[in-house]
């Protein structure tokens, strides 16, 4: 009975894995544009939760999934935990997705209100 | 899945949230327990299997495969603190599911061994039976599924 039970899990597996349509974040730069965008909009979904924090943020163009660094990075750079809430407007500088399809970028500077977080300050290519 | 949302606001959740620190203690921890898991397993599997023959079965099985039991009660424990972060996110993972159900089959596969003659044979000091070696390279088999799927959850 294992025996045949097998099989069919990983059948089921991988073509779940075929169904499945949500991507979890990137690490690094290399599936993103070289060059930076700036995005404006209103966060819709905030999670500081590890392995990887994200915002999902409303813009013009639709809703932006929105990648931050890893849980250190991103807290050294002061965003953390209640600097920013679903509802409040932010200004993003990062790197959008190769796919011009896909509304989702890694953010290296974020702004909400008057204040600013660095997260890659080393990539910041503007000013 | 909205009815696991609760668990991310556990207190435990909340401090490997709140500390990346934390947070990747129990990832190692997470993955020390897979590590004994995986390796005793194998071990025990090859063995039976017919690899290092001069090593005596009887005092090895239950020796490695209590680590192993070791090894899988860690390893569930802080695999289930490591889902309260995002246990919506992860129950929607295919890969996440399917490892699930891989870990099931897995130890409900060693428990049955346990309770099989081909096992009481080699606790009294007797040779691995064809029925033992066939389930030695299942569990090999299952294992190593689980782990591939668990590796997969952060690629899809």
């Amino acid at each position: 009975m294992l025996r045949t039970l097998l099989p069919k899990l990983l059948v089921a597996g991988a073509l779940g894995t075929l169904a499945a349509t949500t991507a979890t974040a990137h690490h690094g730069f290399s599936w993103a544009e070289a060059e930076q965008i700036e995005l404006t909009g209103t966060i819709t979904e905030i999670s500081f939760a590890p392995p990887h924090p994200s915002m999902q943020v409303q813009a013009e163009d639709g809703v932006w999934t929105v990648e931050l660094s890893n849980p250190g990075k991103t807290q050294r750079s002061g965003f953390v935990e209640g600097v920013a809430n679903v509802g409040d407007a932010v200004t993003l500088i990062g790197n959008r997705s190769k796919d011009p399809e896909e509304l989702r970028m890694k953010a290296v500077r974020v702004t909400v209100g008057n204040k600013t977080y660095d997260i890659y300050p080393e990539r910041i290519e503007t000013n | 899945m909205e009815w696991l949302e609760p668990l991310s606001q556990t207190l435990l959740a909340r401090a490997l949230i709140l500390s990346p620190t934390l947070y990747l203690l129990m990832n190692a921890a997470h993955i020390m327990a897979i590590g004994v898991l995986f390796g005793t397993i194998l071990s025990l599997d090859l063995r039976v299997l017919g690899m290092f023959p001069e090593v005596p079965l009887q005092s090895l099985a239950p020796f490695l495969s209590r680590m192993a039991a070791i090894g899988a009660i860690v390893a569930i424990f802080t695999g289930a603190c490591l889902f309260s972060v995002r246990p919506h996110e992860y129950a929607q993972n295919p890969a996440f599911l399917t490892k699930l159900a891989l870990v099931t089959l897995g130890v409900a596969h060693a428990l049955a061994v346990h309770r099989g003659t081909g096992w009481r044979t080699i606790r009294a000091g007797g040779g691995a039976s064809t029925k033992l070696r066939l389930s030695a390279l299942l569990s090999i088999m299952i294992w190593t599924s689980a782990v591939i799927a668990g590796r997969w959850i952060g690629f899809l």
